[in-house]
């Protein structure tokens, strides 16, 4: 029986695509809220199927397989599609249906009286769809529907308000970013099916033991994986889409670019982990984009003034972290990362939110200040996601970030590429983080007010159905953390829940004097982080902010380290023709530099349609170069045999 | 002389001839000015006849028991049947959209079906030929029919000028073609298949070069009809040019027949080369024609403003994609080609149809402009059009996708690794031309005027183009394992 | 094994040379206009050959051409007859149906019609 419990929860993905159903083809009949609740009441039950398989499944080995129907049959090979129900699957399950179905109910407040509520609903549980997919898959090549699906569903709520043209652009240049990502992901299963003859997660996973530690294949495995990995997840140098999807509305951000979506790509390498464990050339990879992720996108973080996109870099820095714990080989302590981030980041966007509704609209930090006082909740719970993004102790961000810093300390997977910088990376980019979270939290709910008088006359706390959410979730970010104390003095739930699941890499075991220092070190380092924003926000009233504010390098992180302009720059020389296909990611480049052929990718189309005259005789004698040529090619060959 | 007793397999002529019967009766329809909607509805039981006996003959192939007759110059084995199957899907949707628009383009002349007949009938000849004469029977039967097709609107200069280039082209790669044939003639002795793949690599064969221009030479004639650069230059034109329900005709029938004659000769004549000396010469420049197709595709389509004109550019793309396909001139390759070809037939007819749901009488009104704001105007239209697109694009779950699953596979799996790159890459520009009509649709405003209504056999040529597209994207294997399971008569050369 | 070939061409050629020139060499000259005038089925010629035809005369000139070659297309049939009577006598009915579809086609269109 208890098998039939945990396969039901294989309904899930189907009961949120009947809800998007329902929403999109009768939603225009229905009246609102009633799409609201039909599209919570979907992931809702998701969740008591997952929440109910999670327990039934609880001391269980075995993955439960629940197979769906037989796919194709390629050169022999059956491809036939499934859900593979086991600890990783069920715990991600959770984490989407029971994060998303309260930011469905939060959606129900938050996008009242919009003319698209229902299509935004449909949408919604399109996307829940689709990551359970995602995440569900048995296969690499149901993973990819997923994958997919996610893409798309982002795409739509991107441009969700397209009424503002750059909203449109925006969800076009993350979806192409992301096919980027997807050339790398198929690439992957292509090469997966050439090195292993299957597609099937577990039988991949098997098949990686028979190869050598470090063989090519399996590296070339990894590095695509990455490269899908980094598409998804907003890593550098494919992190450009992220602060511009923040144009979805804000309940989007929180599921889709916060809590779940972007973090596919570190749940992908934690799928693969048997690869990354034979390959220490790709762990390394890995781990080097996320923290070259983490460290630069914390310090664009600092010079960022619209409220959502401070978040979106810090999403970037955080799964930066989680990059660099799937490369150093602590796959359980990633997804531990993930789960906690889930919550705090989940519940800092809806913070946002809440913030931009009550204040009709303004995004701009530097015109709020002092809603503490005025949004009690709001502001209570942004404190708590604060200090547990913060790495505060005893919160959740705490437990899990620390996990990641004495793993990668102690790492030996990527001992010889270079663990000890990495860890120095991690910690500075932790410091940065406490930093500009404060900046965050200042300037926004602190300090004195800095709102226009009518704005100012409106705010509110938002109703009930928003923050009885943000309450939920901040509780959430408080105790999600003794999911993973510090192994080595208390109980680990999670290292043992996930330890059959992922592959098993070896990691140093440090004096007990040491552990507990790295403890302090992690501490200190929140200290630091709120304590240099204290000085610099509160005592000194941001006059050291000021101060380096002028500064190019201050230009530098507002433009966000330069990388749109530097992808623009390096496509506008026609010398940089591979760089082509991220030009069109650019709006300037796809509309007016394409018409104009300045840029490479145009360039390549202007002359790829050159001879496109419109005379039959240039045709013909195209052709007619065509044929002399492939002769040529034939005789000179076979005169020279 | 007598023949071997069982030469003559008439059934294996089935679909063919059925079409023929049906061509010369609807062109008798059209003598006794019988009405025009009984016309195509008697071109729709042609059709649908004609499915009946390729079903027949598909079965047989499943049971290991494919007819072969004419000394393998005329084949009935499983990629003839399934590749007519395929044509006669085409034809079908064809005469759909055709049904619904032409009075209204003013395309009304009484031979328009039976010519379609004979084209389709010359597309299966085509597809089952196994021998180079019947191949050239089959190509100008096609052909002819189309030249007269694609001038169909008499008085408009763009239709007439893309009937005229496109016969002066067709011309011209014709007379390139029968080069090759006498070339490859004489350096084989022979005009079958399996006669030349047996003599190409039989010991003591010594004319290598001569049955090697012989070869290129069928390419560039055939390349011309499949669309692969530079000799592609003809089909945005012509595919502009013409009335778009010939445009459809032309892209999914002419293309798969095309595809079906290159496919059978690249896995039996040129593969027998590949074995010789300088035998991998001719990979190398058929995947330098593919590459060059898959680039000037891609990137050819991104510029276009005209919707009709940027699904002629994916046209030629998609060549690029199937052309993966030949160059692993396999089964598996041959097999992939048909379901791609199953795919794009389903999702290229789909996407003319809505196309001509929306354009002007003339043909004009195809800029993307027009597409604005169609999803709160014609949601039907809108979300069909969407998910045809999105399937040319290559996205799960739809039929597209798992086409280019199956010709990447069959390219990587025959060692072009480097080409399968370039696909994969040049697919993600393919996303950029596509998802723009879909924004178009989703996410501007209308300032157009409303679109008439639709005409209720377009209505069911994009259901059958949706549902086909959706169906063969969840549910591959049951099409692909028909497919699959069949049996070749040519193969093992 | 092109010798026989090579015979016949230069028979051919000398054949017509000698006929031009037996005739040129022995035949009475008698230079009036009537005899100077191109050969046009005893009709007096009028006007230049070298200008626009309507097109219908091509038109029927084609179906003449097609009618025409039916016959040539029964040749081989009527050689390899014996091989297989009953298929290649369907084959002929068929072809002949098709040209018989193709003249009431063209008879009901009014194309022969001047």
């Amino acid at each position: 029986m208890t098998q039939d419990v945990v396969s039901w929860a294989a309904l899930a993905p189907a009961l949120a695509l009947l809800g998007a159903l329902v929403n999109g083809l009768l939603g225009a009949r229905l009246r609102e809220p009633l799409p609201g609740i039909v599209a919570s009441v979907a992931v809702g039950a998701g969740f008591v199927l997952s929440l109910v398989a999670f327990f039934a499944f609880a001391g269980r080995g075995e993955a439960v397989v629940v197979p769906l129907w037989d796919y194709l049959a390629v050169s022999g090979v059956e491809l036939a599609l499934g859900f593979h129900l086991d600890q990783l699957s069920l715990l991600m399950m959770l984490v989407i249906t029971g994060v998303g179905a309260l930011i469905h109910v939060y959606s129900i407040g938050y996008m009242h009286a919009d003319s698209g509520f229902a299509r935004y609903f449909a949408y919604l549980n399109l996307f829940v769809a689709a990551m359970l997919v995602l995440v569900m898959a048995d296969s690499y090549l149901l993973m990819f529907v997923g994958w997919e699906g996610v893409g798309v569903c982002s795409y739509l709520l991107i441009a969700f308000w397209f009424k503002q043209g750059t909203n449109v652009d925006a969800a076009r240049k993350a979806y192409i970013v992301n096919r980027i990502g997807d050339a790398g992901f198929l690439l992957a299963m292509f090469l997966m099916f050439r090195t292993f003859g299957t597609l099937d997660v577990a039988a991949v996973n098997a098949a990686v033991g028979a190869f050598a530690f470090g063989a090519g294949a399996i590296t070339a495995i990894g590095l695509l994986l990455l490269v899908a990995a980094t598409g998804k997840s907003a890593q550098i140098p494919l992190h450009v889409w992220l602060p511009d999807a923040m144009a979805g509305p804000t309940p989007v951000s929180a599921l889709i670019h916060a809590a779940t979506m972007v973090t596919a790509g570190v749940y992908l390498i934690a799928r693969a982990s048997p690869i990354f464990a034979t390959s220490p050339e790709a762990s390394a990879a890995v781990a080097w984009v996320g923290a070259a992720t983490a460290l630069i996108a914390a310090f664009v973080a600092f010079a960022q003034t619209d409220i959502k996109r401070v978040l979106a870099y810090s999403t970037i820095s955080q799964l930066g972290f989680m990059f660099v714990a799937v490369g150093v080989g602590a796959y359980s302590v990633a997804v531990f990362h993930l789960v906690t981030h889930a919550f705090f980041k989940a519940l800092l966007f809806l913070v946002a939110g809440s913030v931009i509704h009550a204040l009709g609209g303004e995004q701009d930090v530097r015109r709020m200040g002092g809603l503490g006082t005025r949004m009690r909740i709001t502001g209570t719970t942004a404190l708590v996601g604060t200090l547990a993004i913060a790495g505060v102790p005893l919160l959740a961000g705490f437990f899990s970030k620390d996990a990641i810093l004495v793993h990668t300390f102690s790492s030996t997977l990527v001992e010889d590429y270079g663990a000890y910088f990495l860890y120095a990376v991690l910690l500075v980019s932790a410091v940065m983080t406490a930093g500009y979270m404060f900046r965050w939290y200042y300037t926004v709910f602190c300090g004195a007010e800095r709102l226009s008088k009518a704005t100012g006359a409106a705010v509110h706390e938002s109703p009930r159905v928003m923050t009885v959410p943000l309450v939920v979730l901040a509780v959430g970010s408080v105790l999600t953390g003794y999911l993973g104390l510090p192994a080595f003095a208390f109980p680990n739930w999670i290292e043992g829940w996930l330890a059959p699941v992922t592959a098993a890499v070896t990691f140093t075991h440090p004096a007990l004097w040491i552990e507990w220092l790295l403890l302090l070190v992690s501490v200190l380092a929140a200290a630091l982080g709120l304590g240099l924003g204290y000085w610099a926000y509160h005592l000194q009233k941001g006059a050291p902010a000021a101060r380096l504010g002028v500064g190019r390098l201050a230009a530098f992180g507002r433009s966000g380290a330069g990388f749109d302009a530097l992808y623009r720059n390096a496509v506008v020389g026609p010398t940089e023709g591979t760089a082509g296909a991220l030009s069109i990611v650019d709006r300037d480049i796809l509309d007016r530099g394409m018409a104009s052929g300045v840029t490479a990718a145009g360039l390549l189309a202007r002359v790829t349609t050159l001879w496109q005259s419109g005379f039959v005789r240039a045709y013909a004698l195209a052709m007619l170069c065509g044929v002399v040529a492939l002769v040529l090619v034939v005789v000179v060959a076979g005169v020279r045999a | 002389m007598t023949l071997p007793a069982d030469f003559i397999v008439v059934s294996i002529l089935g679909p063919a001839i059925v079409m023929l019967v049906f061509a010369m009766i609807t062109l008798l329809f059209a003598v006794f000015q019988v009405d025009r909607s009984a016309t195509a509805s008697m071109a729709l039981v042609g059709v649908g006849t004609a499915a009946v006996f390729a079903l027949h003959l598909l079965m047989k192939g499943q049971q290991g028991a494919a007819e072969a007759g004419f000394g393998l110059r005329y084949l009935g084995d499983t990629p003839a049947t399934a590749f007519t199957l395929v044509i006669l899907l085409g034809t079908a949707l064809a005469i759909l959209v055709s049904e619904a628009d032409l009075s209204r383009l003013g395309l009304d002349h009484p031979e328009y079906y039976p010519l379609m007949l004979l084209s389709a009938t010359g597309a299966i000849v085509l597809a089952s030929a196994g021998d180079l004469i019947t191949l050239l029977l089959g190509l100008e039967i096609m052909s002819l029919a189309v030249y007269a097709l694609a001038a169909w609107r008499q008085g408009s200069r763009q239709s007439e000028e893309a009937g005229m280039k496109y016969f002066l082209l067709g011309a011209f790669a014709s007379a390139l073609l029968i080069y090759g044939i006498a070339l490859t003639f004489g350096a084989g002795g022979r005009f079958d298949y399996a006669g030349l793949a047996a003599a190409f690599s039989a010991p003591g064969f010594d004319a290598h070069v001569l049955a090697l221009l012989g070869a290129v030479l069928l390419l560039a004639g055939l390349g011309f009809k499949v669309a692969f650069a530079p000799f592609h230059q003809w089909l945005p034109d012509v595919y502009t040019g013409a009335p778009t329900p010939v445009t459809t005709f032309m892209s999914v029938v002419v293309k798969t027949a095309a595809f079906a004659a290159l496919l059978r000769i690249a896995s039996t004549v040129f593969a027998s080369l590949g074995a010789g000396p300088l035998g991998e010469l001719l990979p190398i420049m058929l995947g330098i024609l593919i590459g060059a197709t898959l680039i000037v595709g891609n990137f050819g389509a991104l510029l276009q403003s005209g919707v009709k004109r940027m699904l002629a550019y994916s046209a030629v793309a998609h060549a690029g994609y199937l052309g993966l396909a030949v160059l692993a001139a396999d089964t598996v390759g041959t097999n992939a080609a048909i379901f791609y070809l199953t795919a794009y037939t389903l999702m290229t007819a789909g996407a003319f149809a809505v196309l001509s749901a929306i354009t002007n009488a003339d043909d004009r009104g195809d800029e993307i402009e027009r597409f604005a704001g169609l999803a709160a105007r014609r949601p039907f239209l809108a979300a069909s059009l969407a998910i045809v697109l999105m399937s040319l694009a290559g996205l799960p779950p739809f039929a597209g996708f798992v086409g280019k699953l199956l010709v990447f596979q069959a390219a990587i799996s025959a060692g072009y690794v480097a080409l399968a790159v370039l696909g994969i890459a040049t697919s993600v520009v393919a996303v950029v031309y596509y998802a723009r009509v879909i924004t178009y649709m989703y996410f501007r405003e209308s300032d157009q005027e409303t679109i008439r209504p639709l005409a209720p056999t377009l209505r069911i040529a994009v259901v059958i183009a949706v549902v086909g597209t959706i169906a063969l994207g969840i549910l591959p294997g049951f099409w692909y394992g028909l497919v699959e399971r069949g049996q070749v008569l040519l193969a093992g050369f | 094994m092109y010798e026989g070939l090579l015979m016949m061409f230069l028979a051919a050629g000398f054949i017509g040379a000698a006929a031009i020139g037996v005739g040129a060499l022995l035949g009475p000259k008698r230079a009036t206009p009537t005899t100077l005038a191109a050969y046009e089925s005893g009709i007096p010629a009028s006007g230049t050959a070298r200008e626009r035809f309507p097109v219908h005369f091509y038109l029927v000139a084609v179906l003449f051409i097609i009618f025409d070659i039916e016959t040539a297309f029964f040749f081989p049939l009527a050689v390899k007859f014996g091989a297989a009577p009953q298929f290649l006598f369907a084959q002929a009915i068929i072809f002949v149906g098709i040209l018989a579809v193709g003249y009431v086609y063209i008879l009901r269109r009014g194309v022969l019609r001047w």
